[in-house]
């Protein structure tokens, strides 16, 4: 078979259709502009929370679900079917997802501020459903990731700390309204560990072996370290698990450490000369996760830190996770819209035509005031310090959403007036 | 990077790049590393269409064109724009 094609010739065939990953990027970032709103509503109470419904804990979902499940869900359907090369076998659990997930969140965080229990409730179910259909789904397409292995064990252990994470996170909600645990601070703390490093970790671990070589433009990662990580990572959940928090923090130590030698092992043998923004907070993210880890260290060792638990916390919610996704998003909402628009020429948008700079600069010093300034609110048990920190990551949040909602607008243009040509042509072939 | 992966030769029709067998992004970055180092037509062999491929070569101004899919093999040529 020989022919001729536009540029993008029957590649088109392999990608979702944009408005599913779009819905799921534009969500997280209202979700985004949420979490920090939120966060300025409990300024008051951060520094001395402990756990219990309230404004913290609904910033806090609101960053982990809105934000970060939804970042997963939305990259993880887009990109897991070009690397893994299956098509995903239907697109409908995709949406369900989606609808399941958003209303489920708005239920669950409206709950938690408010104290209702019956809302967190229909919202947790809610949001278990589209994390439900998202685990099928990804299973679905693991299943054929046969050249990227190492990438597939990630997604499989990530997969199985989500099982584990909703089941304990149900509990937990139940236990508000029964009050059947007799220690709800450890299940939420086994909670916490199973959603930032098994699910968030170890999807961050895994699709960073291919995403990270796919920025910088470098050879794909040696796959042993890869290895390795994953299985001193399984292994510090696990030690976790059991109460072991000095093992399981050696093992983190680990993991984050290999993690660390494979992101500078793909920089250093970038083919891209400058790497834009977007590195400066994915190096930053995996720095601050190094420290949050050697700070809980130190705190358990006995250094005198004001409210340590809820300061490591943060650290790594807003810190780590939060810094790193807002990277990986900066990077591919621009490369996945050049990937679908066709423009008039028949060529695709530029990326860098895309990437609209000021309010990512906006974005990028906003995002780094507003941790550190809440961070030091809480070591200082500093209310407005804290709401301004707060008041810092809504701006920084604002001028995000700005910068992706012009790059969706940008995308829906194109494929307009892609359609309207394609429309003339065929007129013409009639006529 | 000094060897690209991936194999590459030289013939009338212009230089040949073959990534097929490669792990992401290894076929991405081999085609990346020919255009960034040639001017003439590469004729790029790949496993599949390289979705990825594309945004990058418009941002170095060049086009793609595919000539060829079987399963397990997609040609493409590949030219600047201009």
């Amino acid at each position: 078979m020989s022919m001729g094609t536009s540029f993008l010739g029957g590649a088109k065939d392999r990608l979702l259709p944009a408005s599913i990953p779009f819905r799921f990027f534009l969500a997280a970032a209202l979700f985004h502009i949420a979490a920090w709103a939120e966060l300025l509503i409990g300024a008051g109470e951060l520094s001395s929370w402990r756990g219990g419904p309230g404004p913290v804990l609904a910033a806090l979902h609101l960053a982990t679900l809105g934000v970060f499940a939804m970042s997963a869900m939305g990259a993880s359907y887009q990109l897991l079917p070009v690397v893994t090369r299956a098509a995903l076998a239907h697109t409908w659990p995709a949406i369900g997802s989606f609808w399941l997930s958003v209303p489920g969140v708005v239920l669950l965080t409206y709950g938690m501020s408010s104290g209702q229990v019956g809302l967190m409730q229909v919202g947790g179910v809610l949001s278990a459903g589209g994390l439900a259909l998202f685990a099928g789904l990804t299973a679905m397409n693991l299943a054929w990731a046969g050249s990227v292995a190492v990438v597939a064990g990630y997604g499989w252990a990530a997969l199985v700390a989500l099982v584990v994470l909703v089941g304990l996170g149900l509990t937990l909600i139940w236990d508000f309204a029964g009050g059947f645990l007799s220690n709800h601070e450890a299940l939420a703390r086994l909670h916490m560990s199973w959603a930032l490093f098994g699910f968030m970790g170890l999807l961050v671990g895994g699709f960073s072996m291919v995403l990270i070589p796919m920025f910088v433009l470098s050879r794909s990662l040696p796959t042993r370290p890869g290895w390795a990580g994953l299985a001193l990572a399984l292994a510090g959940l696990a030690a976790a698990s059991l109460g072991l928090w000095w093992p399981a923090l050696v093992l983190a130590l680990g993991a984050g450490g290999i993690h660390l030698w494979l992101m500078h092992h793909a920089e250093q043998n970038s083919m891209r000369r400058r790497l834009g923004l977007s590195f400066i907070l994915l190096r930053a993210g995996r720095y601050i996760l190094l420290a949050s880890l050697l700070l809980a260290g130190a705190v358990w060792a006995g250094a005198p830190v004001p409210n340590a638990p809820v300061l490591i916390g943060f650290l790594l919610i807003a810190g780590w996770l939060l810094t790193f996704l807002m990277g990986v998003l900066q990077r591919i909402l621009p490369f996945l819209a050049s990937m679908h628009a066709s423009g008039a020429s028949g060529l695709p948008m530029l990326i860098s035509d895309l990437t609209a700079q000021t309010p990512l600069r906006l974005h990028i010093f906003a995002h780094f005031a507003a941790i550190a300034l809440v961070a030091a609110g809480i070591m200082l048990n500093g209310g407005l310090l804290i709401g301004l920190g707060a008041a810092t990551g809504l701006v920084g949040a604002l001028a995000f959403a700005a910068f992706a909602g012009n790059v969706a607008l940008k995308l829906r243009n194109a494929m307009r007036a892609s359609r309207a040509i394609k429309r003339g042509k065929r007129v013409e072939r009639r006529r | 990077m000094k060897i690209p992966p991936g194999k590459a030769w030289q013939a009338k029709d212009g230089l040949h790049v073959d990534t097929r067998g490669l792990a992401p992004p290894d076929p991405m970055v081999a085609i990346l590393w020919h255009v960034e180092n040639s001017d003439g037509p590469i004729i790029a062999h790949m496993d599949r269409d390289p979705v990825h491929l594309y945004p990058e070569l418009a941002e170095r101004g060049w086009r793609a064109e595919l000539l060829e899919v079987r399963p397990g093999d997609t040609c493409l040529v590949l030219r600047p724009s201009r």
